[in-house]
């Protein structure tokens, strides 16, 4: 099955029947030496969008709602660091996915994707207390970016409205309020400029 | 040679905000009126590929690639650039210019019909008398030849055609305008507005004054909320030449528009004493043309009017159209800004808001009014904003994990922004030149920029940093934090001077009317035209200095004057 082509044409939703990295590293943990993504990455070598694929998930998990790798958040920073980012912040992406393995291996004698969670969350915690304004930093941006635009997250668990044709300034929180999000495009920090609500129009 | 199908009455160089105007103004009078555009052709609604794209329907999610922002490296930089926009601004590649290494310039552009009136960001305030006055009560280069009095009718009349939606506050700095209704402050704003008022005699804040419709005009639908503008509008929303003034030059059957025309000189003829059309290279042919008319209209943009002076050179007028002032091409401002300060505000937790609007608010002037400041002339202005957080606030956060998840698919803390925009002393240093060692895919000559904010900028900016963050402060405002970053002339896109009105022929290249001195069927109404910068958006001039100047041209044409 083409996931790319799926994510390409915002068709998400099916991708719910794919298994994804930490799933299929799960059932291969023990029973197969041998691991396959189930899909090309363009930037990653496999191993590393594997490592990536967990952090990804660790970012944003998979709760009552979706996690990242539901929603092919891994092809879409494959993507992404491929035909968006500069050379230097691809390198730096290639080191901070490699750095993170090898703290794995050395603290945990094993792969980043095939520790438990709690296992994971600590050598994020390490990662994210590094350089905030590195690495992680710019991994976070791409998983948040690839996930909240998403057809599926934005029309079944936030708040979509495209067209509001009104505007009322202050109007009381709902209860059950979701985050209201239209059409309107995040700027992100490639370049790290200001986020400047006075220049809203983005 | 002059022909029935090369001869106009009237030729305007430039289709953006002031072409528009100028059409219009012009076809409305009657005058066979032929508007060239360098750029392609944008037609209102049919050529705007974006305007409905969500977020996943765009290859990467609206961020630029790498391609682009390489294609891109100065128009990317700026706040409205993404993929959704980035079709109405120039290829860097193909459209060079130069800097000393030392002085960046961020020259900003939109090559099209419409212009920038497209990607605008629609704040329009009026210059008051503090601002026309300025120069010759300090002494700082030259007396502006008009006062509020002569720009206020054609402020009322630009304001009713192109919609301005805002809040009247009485203010001699700011002065009131001909609006539509305000839209909506924010709860926060509301409050902060309060304290303001409470804490400092002298500071008001106010709706943003946008050119964005809370009402209906003819043929145009009120603002939906969207905040999309950029990508043009489908409603007409908001002002654009496309959606408004070239429509009602078309209307009147006098306007030939004609895109891809590259204007390459105005062309004077010495025997007549006057310019007598434009030459033009066709972008898609690369043809040279000829065109006549018996009027010029230059609205190619500040720096695009100027590079088309500075590039029509004769016997008479050895380094550029009109310049026997020797002051073409000198004393370039921009707003100087990216001093800003931010805050969270808590006790609104059960406070939300409906739309996306596409406006913030505002802060007149207040430096220097009576009091003087000791460190700095002249004043700043503040814009920015309260904001709801959405899922971007999550980059900011030090977090990750199902509970970061949730709290982000919730609404976000309040945050409020102020900004400061000060105005730019007129240097004659700040200077642009046509630079030969450089050419562009057509072999002309392309700019060498060099321009940068001095001391009284700089000082300006400390004022700016203290008290966007005492406002904050005093309202109550928790993590405060303030920036002062990018201060690079251009990237306010407020780009201004170089071919300064004045009263004396010896020290100015346009008179009161827009008009030259020395060839006067050539107006310039565009950007170049400012004698200060003042500090606030400087749009609403330009067009209100537009429709005057035309109006006077007319009359001017009636009584033989100008033939």
């Amino acid at each position: 099955m083409d996931r790319r082509g799926a994510l390409k044409h915002g068709s998400i939703a099916s991708l719910g029947l794919i298994i994804s990295g930490p799933i299929a590293s799960a059932l291969l943990k023990g029973c197969s030496p041998k691991e396959e993504l189930n899909w090309s990455p363009l930037f990653f070598s496999s191993s590393q969008a594997f490592t990536a694929g967990a952090l990804a998930e660790q970012i944003l998990p998979k709760t009552k709602t979706p996690g990242a790798l539901d929603l092919g958040v891994d092809i879409f920073i494959d993507k992404m660091v491929l035909e968006c980012l500069a050379e230097n912040e691809k390198t730096l992406f290639k080191a901070g996915v490699d750095e993170l393995e090898e703290r794995s291996r050395s603290k945990f004698n094993s792969s980043f994707h095939r520790l438990s969670s709690n296992e994971q969350a600590k050598l994020v915690k390490e990662i994210q207390s590094l350089d905030e304004l590195s690495f992680f930093y710019r991994f976070k941006e791409l998983t948040l970016l690839g996930y909240f635009s998403t057809e599926q997250i934005m029309k079944q668990y936030l708040s979509h409205i495209a067209i509001p044709t009104r505007l009322e300034g202050c109007k009381p929180l709902e209860p059950g309020q979701k985050l209201m999000v239209g059409n309107h495009i995040e700027r992100m920090g490639f370049e790290e400029r200001a986020d400047f609500t006075g220049r809203t129009d983005f | 040679m002059s022909t029935k199908e090369n001869k106009f009455d009237a030729i305007v160089i430039g289709s953006g905000i002031t072409g528009g105007w100028a059409a219009k103004e012009l076809c409305e009078k009657g005058l066979k009126t032929l508007v060239l555009e360098r750029g392609r052709d944008v037609k209102h609604i049919q050529d705007y590929p974006t305007m409905n794209k969500a977020p996943w329907e765009f290859d990467h999610f609206g961020q630029p690639s790498k391609k682009v922002r390489e294609n891109y490296p100065v128009q990317s930089t700026t706040y409205a650039f993404n993929e959704g926009t980035q079709h109405f601004w120039v290829n860097d590649k193909e459209n060079p210019y130069s800097t000393p290494e030392d002085k960046e310039f961020r020259w900003i552009r939109g090559y099209h019909v419409g212009g920038r009136s497209l990607t605008w960001g629609r704040q329009s305030y009026r210059l008051s008398d503090i601002d026309f006055e300025a120069n010759v009560k300090e002494g700082i280069g030259i007396d502006w030849p008009i006062r509020y009095k002569d720009l206020k009718p054609w402020y009322d009349y630009v304001e009713q055609f192109i919609g301005v939606s805002g809040q009247n506050e009485g203010l001699e700095q700011l002065p009131d305008g001909a609006f539509q209704p305000p839209m909506d402050m924010f709860c926060v704003e509301k409050d902060v507005r309060k304290s303001m008022k409470k804490n400092w005699s002298d500071r008001t804040m106010t709706i943003g004054r946008t050119a964005n419709l809370t009402r209906p005009v003819p043929g145009r639908a009120p603002c939906q909320y969207r905040n999309l503008c950029s990508r043009g509008c489908p409603y007409g929303g908001y002002f654009s030449s496309n959606s408004s003034t070239l429509p009602a030059a078309q209307a009147t059957g006098n306007m030939t528009l004609r895109p891809n025309s590259i204007v390459e000189s105005i062309i004077y003829d010495e025997e007549k004493d006057k310019a007598v059309g434009v030459r033009i290279i066709d972008a898609e042919t690369s043809e040279t043309k000829e065109y006549f008319s018996t009027v010029i209209f230059s609205c190619a943009s500040t720096l695009g009017s100027t590079w088309v002076l500075l590039n029509s050179k004769s016997n008479r007028f050895s380094t550029g159209l009109g310049n026997s002032s020797d002051t073409l091409g000198k004393y370039l401002m921009d707003h100087h800004f990216q001093v800003y300060s931010r805050a969270q505000f808590e006790g609104y937790e059960d406070e939300y808001h409906y739309g996306y609007r596409p406006n913030g608010i505002y802060v007149p002037r207040f430096r220097n009014l009576g009091e003087k400041h000791p460190d700095f002339v002249r004043g700043y202005g503040m814009q920015g904003g309260a904001n709801r957080q959405g899922w971007g606030y999550g980059n900011r956060k030090l977090d990750f994990g199902a509970e970061f998840k949730d709290e982000l698919m919730k609404p976000g803390p309040w945050e409020m922004t102020l900004m400061g925009f000060g105005e730019c002393l007129p240097y004659e240093d700040n200077t642009v030149k046509l630079n030969s060692n450089v050419t562009d895919k057509w072999g002309l000559p392309t700019l060498k920029i060099d321009c940068e904010f001095k001391e009284n900028e700089y000082a300006m900016r400390k004022d700016m940093a203290k008290t966007t963050a005492e406002i904050l402060d005093a309202a109550g405002g928790k993590n405060l934090e303030t920036f002062d970053q990018d201060d690079v002339p251009g990237f306010a896109i407020h780009e201004m001077g170089t071919a300064r009105m004045g009263r004396d022929p010896k020290t100015s290249v346009l008179n009161a009317f827009n008009q030259m001195h020395d060839v006067p069927n050539v107006f310039v109404t565009d950007g170049s035209a400012m004698t200060s910068s003042a500090c606030q958006n400087p749009s609403l001039t330009y067009m209100a200095l537009t429709a005057r100047a035309v109006n006077y041209a007319v009359k001017e044409m009636k009584k033989g004057n100008i033939k």
